[in-house]
């Protein structure tokens, strides 16, 4: 199974034995990765996969090499570690070049469950099949992807640094099809701990979102008040928090971009209802106590109020700039309101309900427009009521649109978004506003 | 190019089929796989990163009562196969309650064949230093134009070394190897706050390095660094109906989207309905839906020379080969695997299974899917001079398409405004939105000549998500007042 943390400082010692580079960083990655996928009310596929990848970097002065390996006897860790100092040898130096980190000191995350990493595939077979008895009662049908994981990282530099951490990791989706094929509603979360989620309750959701979506009204394209689910805000966020890096800010080509030179940092670009920020010790998400690099994960906000706090800063360019380096977001938070989606919907005149979005692709980096599709439950809110749905629209926006536009929000809970759903990310549902530029006949 | 796998490495294989048959497979394939990556990542005149990667591993498959079981590992030795291969049947036997309609596969003639990828010049046997030099080349070339501000390179070359031997007494050994190049530039306006960005069109491709070496780069440099500054204060399309003349650059990536995704049978059929999505081209139109105009014909084909997905045999052991999807503007097939030929009723399998990893389980990939040249005599010049009011696209940037393939939106690298059958210059913030079934019937004219070869390196599929690399050829072609968006307005349909 996964190693152990005497194991991880083995591999790690024996490599930083080896080599003759000046300098050397190690990392390992790995575990056991387990699921199961059905559809057309039956499984499909299936697998149990255990895997541990061995990743160096070796620097002479400034020039460095990297090769990495799933094979951990003599040969092979040798082989690696001369992959990466030939590498190094031929590489022009680096005027960037950072020096590897000395020892750091890590903070304890409890983000680990044996129960979720060791979960046996009978188990898999039986939640399975609750979702599919689900749907064959209720006479629609489903499909759906659960994954159990659970593995190690361990970092290690010739100065000294060790760091160690296990992790675990629970998934589960599900989307309902009505068998006329006219009705599609889906659910879907992930988590740390198997017994932390609800596959049946969220199947049940799916069906139920699946019979709600058929017989779509046709609305003409134009800008709508929506509201959001967590999941649809989840994408939107992570989206934007892909543009946060404080040299593309500095060096013009960023939303982020102050004009004339200089970034945002200090401005506000969104509504006062926006902050933002990551988290690694929060139960509700936890994240790795460290970066690859090996810097220490923390807390810090990265939009307060609206206004930008913090962009992403390498090593590299903290040192250039003056500033902190910041470890890599190891998840993201959403400050939220209070109530429910329930509540949001109550106290809406008319609007879009929007389960998900889909196909997220940007379109313009210097406005953040991005476009995509609503997915899988798109429905028509008047006088506090779900009335009925609506077709799925094409939109083309920029989060820093919707979130300049927020009139309310629910409180945060943990979302998984669809072209972000290996982050973790806690939002609160959104009620705002959102341009849809065309309709799409897809169910 | 024999990746010389050792009769150890068969006996282990071997092993494997013989513990999941004892333990009650009634069909087993095992895939020893050796997967190679090398990238080297430049900016201006710094290299960022250059490393290779190595990942080694055996995957196990079997059927057991007609259900799929699966298991991997990267401690490929006796015991541990031992125990992979009893893992798969006991995830088999645990899935057989969740079970209704066995699998049943398609016959294939049982091989014992070796296949590699034809190349003049191994990536992986090209010392780091000229990948190296030539890439620095590159953005000193783009960063010697006025206004060039950055230019970041990169090489991406893989590998994939694969043995395959199933209970049916295949044992089949491939060496696949794929290229990756590129560019962008960037040119930024600081006063006014604004910067755009050119990317290469080069294309990766099913070849060796010989693709890399008779590239035009630095010319190709030097011209997208000019254009990456034009495109700051070039004039802004006004949105509208246009006709389009599509470049195989541009062209490529909505063949991929709107033909290669809808066509596959498992999205057909809802097996991807919780992920990608499921498809409009649904079994009841095969052989009725007017796809296309009857000059659109589109071919999957697994054997074409230089192209991403082309193989000897797919990760089922079926032999690669050739077949109509569009014909004559009629939809008439899908893409299949042994277990999907089935389920609209055919006898043989179209060779489409693919993992992307040892640790990956086959299931139905992309071939490449491209789009025959015109008949009549055509070359793109004549097709511009034929066209009154319209916009020539090159590149790809932005693409989105809806999870059943009827609503698409691209944008591209380069957008050329033609007014009266001439090219009067460059536009910007353009993306064209349309349905998948109205865009391909807009077709009127398809070049005769210009055929070139576009793809993908990384389309994702499945649960666990895969990539799979594939390519989309075509020649330049023309369509009829498409919708055209000005993305610099979030605006409300234009129609």
């Amino acid at each position: 199974m996964s190693l152990t943390r005497d194991d991880g400082r083995s591999i790690v010692d024996r490599v930083l034995k080896l080599t003759k580079a000046d300098e050397c960083f190690v990392s390992l990655n790995g575990g056991r990765d387990a699921n199961i996928r059905f559809a057309r009310n039956e499984v499909t596929t299936s697998g149990d996969i255990e895997d541990t990848t061995l990743s160096v970097r070796c620097s002479f002065g400034k020039r460095s090499g990297a090769a990495s390996v799933n094979q951990f006897d003599d040969a092979t860790l040798d082989r690696c570690v001369r992959q990466a100092e030939e590498t190094a040898r031929f590489a022009p130096e680096d005027p960037e070049h950072m020096p590897v980190l000395p020892p750091q000191e890590y903070a304890t995350i409890e983000g680990f469950d044996e129960a979720t990493m060791s979960l046996p595939p009978e188990r898999r077979g039986e939640l399975a099949k609750r979702a599919i008895d689900l749907a064959k009662a209720k006479r629609v049908v489903i499909a759906g992807f659960f994954t159990n994981s659970g593995g190690v990282t361990a970092l290690g530099s010739s100065k000294g640094l060790f760091g160690y951490t296990r992790e675990s990791r629970v998934t589960f989706s599900a989307t309902a099809r009505t068998a006329d094929g006219k009705g599609s509603g889906w659910a879907g979360v992930n988590g740390e701990r198997w017994k932390d989620i609800d596959p049946l309750g969220l199947s049940a959701t799916a069906v139920d979102k699946a019979f709600r979506s058929t017989q779509p009204k046709e609305l003409a394209p134009g800008t709508f008040t929506v509201i959001l689910e967590p999941s649809a805000v989840a994408d939107l966020l992570v989206y934007m928090g892909f543009s946060m890096d404080a040299r593309s800010a500095d060096e013009g080509r960023s939303f982020f971009a102050a004009k004339g030179g200089g970034n945002k940092v200090g401005q506000k670009v969104l509504s006062d209802k926006v902050t933002i920020w990551t988290d690694p010790a929060d139960p509700r998400a936890p994240g790795s106590p460290f970066s690859n690099d090996g810097l220490p994960s923390r807390k810090m906000a990265f939009l307060e109020n609206g206004v930008v706090t913090n962009l992403s800063y390498s090593r590299f360019w903290a040192q250039k700039q003056g500033k902190e380096p910041t470890p890599q977001p190891q998840n993201a938070f959403m400050k939220g309101g209070s109530g429910n989606l329930d509540d949001l919907v109550r106290d809406t005149k008319k609007g879009i309900l929007v389960t998900r979005l889909w196909y997220i692709r940007f379109v313009d980096p210097q406005t953040l427009l991005l476009t995509g599709l609503t997915r899988d439950g798109t429905f028509l809110v008047e006088n506090g009521k779900v009335r009925q749905a609506v077709k799925n629209f094409r939109w083309n926006d920029s989060p820093i649109a919707i979130f300049s536009k927020i009139e309310a929000m629910s409180r945060e809970v943990r979302a998984r978004g669809s072209e972000s759903e290996d982050f973790s990310v806690v939002c609160p549902a959104l009620r705002t506003q959102m341009t849809f530029s065309s309709l799409s006949d897809a169910v | 190019m024999p990746s010389g796998w050792t009769m150890a490495m068969r006996d282990l294989g071997r092993r494997a089929l013989d513990t999941a048959k004892v333990k009650g497979a009634a069909y087993a394939d095992v895939r020893i796989a050796r997967f190679l990556r090398q990238s080297i990542n430049t900016r201006e005149k710094r290299v960022m990163n250059m490393s290779n990667s190595e990942s080694f591993g055996v995957g196990v498959r079997v059927l057991v009562d007609g259900t799929w079981g699966f298991a991997a590992t990267r401690r490929v030795e006796a015991t541990e196969i031992d125990r992979v291969a009893d893992r798969a049947v006991a995830v088999a036997k645990a899935n057989r309650l969740a079970q209704e309609r066995a699998v049943v596969l398609a016959p294939v003639k049982a091989v014992k064949d070796t296949w590699q990828t034809p190349i003049q010049k191994d990536p992986f046997r090209i010392p780091m230093e000229p990948k190296v030099d030539l890439l620095l080349a590159i953005n000193a070339e783009a960063l010697k134009v006025k206004g060039a501000a950055f230019c970041s390179s990169s090489m991406f070359f893989g590998k994939e070394e694969k043995l395959f031997l199933s209970t049916e007494g295949s044992e089949i050994e491939q060496t696949i190897v794929r290229v990756l190049p590129g560019f962008t530039v960037t040119a930024v306006d600081r006063a006014a706050g604004k910067f755009k960005t050119r990317s290469s069109l080069a294309e990766p491709t099913g070849t060796g390095y010989e693709y890399i070496e008779a590239w035009p780069w630095m010319e190709e440099a030097a011209k997208a660094a000019e254009q990456a500054v034009q495109k700051l204060t070039v004039k802004s399309v006004a949105p509208g109906k246009y006709d389009l003349v599509l470049a195989p650059s541009n062209l490529w990536l909505t063949i991929h989207e709107s033909v290669g995704h809808p066509t596959e049978l498992d999205r057909a059929l809802g097996y991807e309905a919780n992920y990608a999505g499921t498809s409009f081209l649904t079994t009841d139109k095969l052989g009725k839906l007017r796809f296309g105009s009857p000059i659109v014909n589109f071919v999957a084909d697994r054997t074409q020379r230089s192209a991403l997905a082309t193989c000897g045999y797919d990760d089922d052991g079926a032999p690669a080969t050739e077949w109509e999807l569009i014909k004559d503007g009629l939809f008439i097939d899908y893409q299949t695997t042994r277990e999907q030929a089935a389920w609209i009723g055919r006898d043989r399998s179209y060779g489409c299974s693919y993992a992307d990893s040892w640790s990956s389980v086959p299931f139905q990939r992309m071939p490449n899917v491209s789009l025959r040249s015109g008949r009549d005599k055509l070359a793109l010049e004549e097709l511009i001079a034929d066209t009154k009011e319209g916009i020539f696209i090159e590149g790809n940037s932005s693409y989105s398409i809806d999870q059943q393939r009827y609503n698409f939106q691209f944008s591209g690298e380069l957008f050329w405004e033609i007014k009266d059958g001439r090219v009067t210059g460059l536009l910007e913030d353009v993306a064209y939105q349309a349905i998948t079934t109205d865009f391909w019937n807009a077709c009127d004219r398809i070049c005769s000549e210009g055929y070139a070869l576009g793809g993908s390196f990384s389309d994702g599929k499945g649960e666990p998500g895969q990539i799979n690399a594939v390519s989309h050829g075509c020649a330049p072609a023309r369509f009829r007042s498409i919708n055209v968006l000005n993305t610099k307005v979030n605006s409300a349909r234009t129609s």
